[in-house]
């Protein structure tokens, strides 16, 4: 003879079971009021504070009497685009022709040109353009020697003081990792370079100080290094003054950010992965579900004239 | 006793025929594969050398697709020399 399940201890216990399976199930379900509340102060509290943040951030950008950046239309930008190479080559040659001659680049090599903007047969040659200085000797003399690949890009004064002294007392900073260093990124370093102006009245610049809205305080110690025409590309580009700061932008991006192509592909790939995994969890899950979720319970108590 | 267990343990050691509701192609592949635990290594190992490959190299022409024109793949022709 079989019976509905009637002992209370066996509904209770199923009741809790159900509810702990209930925790689990991806269906739509009642939150309870412990639930609701604890949501809704974390709500208040993140909301809350990502206002307070944005405010405050706010508030800093508006202090300053510099001017913002204007955000520039990268090729790179976008969560799968790579540099532009060509971009990087010229850059390179704006750096090495123009802002060499003032700063540094020491945590660059030769070597790291090599598969980005540079064949092995060139990078040679360039550093081999170079002097480095090489020591000691079996007579324990430094020497001069040209460069090999494994050597970093020389600087162009032995230490800050020397920078100092052939700039006002303004230093010259090293541009290695310069994009990450500046906030705005490329996009300030653009709008520095392309931005000189005439002083606005009432703006009085020291000597060897110029006046440049996107610098802090308006009055920079480097001159305008980029003109129409103040090099001639390799590859035939004509030279304007903004195609050079966009190229030397786009060199210097790569000199902070080198991993950004490889980014980019690991970035493709994460996702392609995750995508996979999602979709065998999802598969995964209703698959052991569906047994508990279609199954239903009966009991048959012995009957007590059996 | 001891003739008893080696029963059952032969029975355990049986290997089971395909679940019913299998294709053809199924049964094969169950069959070839998925029956014995030292082929399902093998199997294993030997799809992950090929999703590995299919995954790497697609991943990489989606990249090169997407960036085409940009990288140094596409402009190094211009200053190799042989
Ligand atoms: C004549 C020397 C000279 C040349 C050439 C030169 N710079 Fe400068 N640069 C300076 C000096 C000096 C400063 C420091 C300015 C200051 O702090 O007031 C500076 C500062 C900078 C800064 C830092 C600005 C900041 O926010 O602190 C950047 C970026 C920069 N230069 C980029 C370049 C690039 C790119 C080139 C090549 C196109 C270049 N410079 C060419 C002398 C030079």
């Amino acid at each position: 003879m079989a019976l509905r399940i009637t002992s209370s201890l066996l509904k209770s216990a199923n009741g809790q079971t159900l509810q702990q399976l209930n925790k689990f199930s991806t269906s739509a379900k009642a939150w309870s009021r412990g639930q609701k509340t604890l949501a809704m102060l974390t709500g208040i509290t993140v909301g809350g504070a990502s206002a307070l943040l944005f405010a405050l951030e706010s508030s800093v950008r508006a202090s300053g009497g510099e001017v913002h950046p204007p955000e520039q239309p990268w090729s790179h930008n976008g969560i799968i685009q790579s540099l532009d190479h060509a971009s990087i080559r010229r850059g390179y040659e704006v750096y090495k022709q123009v802002c060499a001659a003032c700063h540094s680049m020491k945590y660059i090599a030769y070597r790291n040109l090599i598969g980005v903007s540079h064949t092995e047969a060139e990078a040679k040659a360039e550093a081999e353009e170079a002097m480095v200085k090489d020591g000691p000797n079996d007579l324990g003399e430094y020497f001069m020697r040209p460069g090999k690949l494994s050597d970093y890009f020389p600087s162009p004064y032995p230490n800050e003081e020397a920078a100092r002294a052939a700039n006002n007392g303004a230093y010259p900073p090293d541009l290695s990792w310069i994009v990450s260093a500046r906030k705005g990124g490329e996009d300030y370093i653009f709008a520095l370079l392309t931005g000189y102006h005439d002083p606005p009245a009432g703006i009085v610049l020291r000597e060897g100080q110029y006046y440049n809205p996107y610098f802090p305080g308006g009055a920079i110690g480097m001159a305008q290094a980029l003109y129409n025409e103040a090099l001639e590309y390799s590859d035939g580009t004509p030279a304007t003054a903004s195609q050079l700061a966009k190229d030397v932008s786009v060199f210097l991006k790569w000199a902070s950010e080198p991993e950004w192509d490889e980014r980019k592909r690991m970035f493709i790939k994460a996702m392609g992965m995750l995508s996979i995994l999602i979709g065998l969890t999802y598969y995964i899950k209703r698959h052991k579900w569906s047994s508990l979720k279609s199954r239903k319970i009966s009991y048959h108590p012995r009957s007590k004239s059996e | 006793m001891l003739k008893l267990h080696r029963e059952e343990a032969n029975n355990l050691n049986k290997l089971e025929a395909p679940p019913e509701n299998f294709s053809t192609a199924m049964r094969a592949l169950y069959n070839l594969v998925f029956k014995r635990t030292s082929t399902y290594a093998v199997g294993i190992m030997a799809s992950v050398f090929f999703f590995e490959r299919a995954f790497d190299v697609g991943a990489e022409s989606l990249f090169e697709y997407a960036n085409k024109g940009k990288l140094w793949k596409d402009i190094k022709d211009k200053y190799e020399q042989e």
